[in-house]
């Protein structure tokens, strides 16, 4: 993996926290890929995203417990952003796949029980 | 008159044809894939639905996507031959990757292989660990009968499977050892006319084993499976007893049973406590010391008195991820001397990510292995679809109960809402996060483990230790192929 791992005992006990604002255009990445970014950082401190009213931006929310140092804050948020970048490419393959995943599936699932004629 | 080298050459095309084939190739098309960032963000591991994968880096994998690889390149050349990517020279690459996720889920035409029966909750130990909540010995309302028992049997040759496996559990099954040889003997006599593949398996901790045991065990090419933690100190602190001698009893019967049987007839598991995870290398040590030549690193489940007794928030899926890495290591440094040595789950998840063939591990199937793979007969006569769902009812949450075998039949067992809808659920193909998770092929899915750490049988997989673990080991395991050839012989040797 590729993100820092802090321990969930330390995160569990620090009491002292502080949010960070991330801010990102909703002309750059789509809605869809921001939500499902911070669905993998659930566990990371992600902690909220919002709309802005104008629908420019997404404002996302990270609240980091003082036992996080500025290093591996900032290690988070760049990891992230990558997340962000690669969530879009994912988006990509699937819309160029898709077509043909279903073809695999229906052929691997073919003539068994599970799959009913429409008759 | 047509010579024969102008006939020949009728049935050959000139080279312009397959020149032109070259060119056209350049426009090849995507196979379906999932990618993940890897190790220090520099490489990503690529996987494919059947478990093909390969290690890319950025600027290659966005030259995948967008289709500027440069044909008959090395990676081209590799991606074609692992199905990431086809052209008109490789147009077999979708039949091939089908054929490829029909094997990996074969076992679902002969499902249920695997029939436990918990004849007793009765124990003698007291470990506070135990996932299964164990009663004192002398509750013999805790015991299974034959008619239960006979019930559950007829049930059992109901499978499908060639193959059937009867594992006796409890609590400490030899405590009702006379049930475990009525249905040994039941399932031989019916197992006359079915012809089935029959084995029995016992899952002891030996405290009562006896020649009368052996001898029936020995006549029945019984399997005995024991739990071995550790060292002295480590397994007694891990399974206490009255009269703290668990160890010692455990280690002389092992022999005991070895040399009755044979080492094929003797196996044992090891449950992490937090007092496990400074001690990888001795815990092996001692799996050697009793004769094993394998051993299965198992963290503790969220069942029973592991969660009355809070042994199971002692540590996270983090640090048990750096006790299996040391021991590993530790396994691997062995083999590099000659000492042949395996770490079970290794082996199965190497086996997933080197082969389209499927395990027979239940907790790593998708659709789960929940009634598909395993069934559990309580010794009430309540039916579960994993062992782990029964474990779950001794802490008061019945959400997997099937049925009865006194009551319901083979339709209302296996066609039960319940059942289907979790099965439903537990397909990753379609899962969130699961669906476009490069360690989806080598992964499977637990509902029980998240209903019970989650209350939702699909989970939330950023809080998932399940998850947590899958990926980790996964990912280490593709690392460890691929930093050196010694040790990536040795690794494949396992599978």
């Amino acid at each position: 993996m590729s993100e820092s791992r802090i321990p969930l005992s330390r995160v569990a006990n620090a009491k002292v926290t502080r949010d960070r604002i991330e801010s990102v255009c909703l002309r750059t990445y789509s809605l869809e890929v921001i939500k499902k970014t911070c669905y993998r950082y659930a566990s990371r401190h992600f902690s909220k995203l919002r709309v802005t009213e104008d629908k420019a931006a997404a404002s996302i929310t990270f609240n980091f417990p003082s036992t996080v140092s500025p290093a591996q804050e900032q290690q988070i948020i760049d990891s992230f952003h990558q997340d962000l970048l690669d969530q879009e490419l994912r988006e990509l393959v699937f819309k160029k796949t898709e077509v043909i995943r279903n073809l695999i599936f229906a052929n691997a699932f073919a003539n068994t029980a599970l799959v009913k004629d429409d008759d | 008159m047509m010579t024969e080298a102008s006939f020949l050459a009728k049935r050959f095309q000139p080279l312009s044809v397959y020149q032109a084939r070259l060119e056209h190739t350049h426009q090849y098309q995507l196979l379906p894939f999932n990618f993940a960032r890897f190790s220090t963000g520099a490489k990503y591991l690529v996987s494919n639905d059947a478990g093909d994968y390969c290690l890319l880096g950025r600027e290659e994998l966005v030259k995948l996507v967008d289709g500027d690889l440069v044909f008959d390149s090395d990676i081209y050349r590799t991606l074609r031959a692992k199905h990431f990517l086809y052209d008109d020279t490789s147009d077999v690459a979708i039949d091939l990757l089908a054929l490829k996720i029909r094997t990996k889920h074969a076992p679902l035409r002969n499902f249920t292989s695997l029939h436990i029966f918990v004849v007793t909750l009765r124990c003698d130990y007291s470990c506070p660990y135990c996932q299964v909540s164990r009663q004192t010995e002398d509750k013999s309302q805790y015991d299974m009968n034959e008619e239960t028992a006979s019930r559950a049997l007829a049930l059992v040759f109901r499978s499908p499977s060639p193959q059937i496996k009867i594992e006796f559990q409890g609590g400490e099954p030899l405590l009702n050892f006379d049930l475990i040889k009525f249905i040994v003997q039941r399932a031989n006599e019916i197992n006359q006319s079915e012809k089935r593949d029959l084995q029995f398996v016992i899952a002891t901790n030996l405290s009562f084993i006896s020649e009368e045991i052996l001898d029936f065990c020995e006549a029945h090419r019984i399997c005995i499976s024991t739990s071995l933690d550790g060292p002295i100190d480590l397994h007694n602190k891990n399974r206490p007893r009255p009269n703290k001698d668990g160890y010692q009893r455990t280690r002389a019967a092992i022999d005991r049973v070895r040399q009755r049987l044979g080492p094929d007839y003797i196996a044992a598991l090891m449950t992490t406590t937090e007092s496990s995870l400074a001690n990888p290398q001795q815990i092996v040590d001692e799996y050697l010391d009793a004769g094993f030549n394998s051993i299965f690193l198992r963290p503790l489940s969220p069942y029973g008195f592991a969660v009355r007794t809070r042994q199971v928030e002692k540590y996270d899926m983090e640090r048990f991820f750096d006790f299996y890495k040391e021991a590993l290591a530790y396994i691997i440094e062995l083999n590099l001397h000659g000492v042949p040595f395996r770490e079970e789950y290794t082996t199965l998840m190497l086996r997933k990510l080197v082969s389209p063939y499927p395990t027979s591990y239940v907790d790593l199937q998708t659709p789960a292995g929940a009634a598909i793979s395993v069934i559990v007969f309580n010794y009430d006569g309540n039916v579960y679809p994993t062992d782990e769902s029964r474990m779950l009812v001794e802490m008061g949450d019945t959400t997997f109960c099937l049925g009865n075998v006194k009551t319901s039949t083979y339709e209302d067992i296996f066609l039960n809402p319940t059942l289907l809808q979790c099965l439903e659920e537990s397909l990753t193909y379609s899962a969130p996060e699961c669906y476009e998770c490069a360690f989806q092929p080598y992964c499977g899915s637990d509902p029980t483990y998240h209903h019970a750490t989650q209350r939702d049988w699909v989970g939330h997989k950023a809080f998932s230790g399940f998850c947590t673990r899958t990926k980790l080991v996964t990912a280490h395991l593709i690392e460890l192929l691929e930093a050196d050839d010694d040790t990536a012989t040795i690794l494949l040797g396992w599978v």
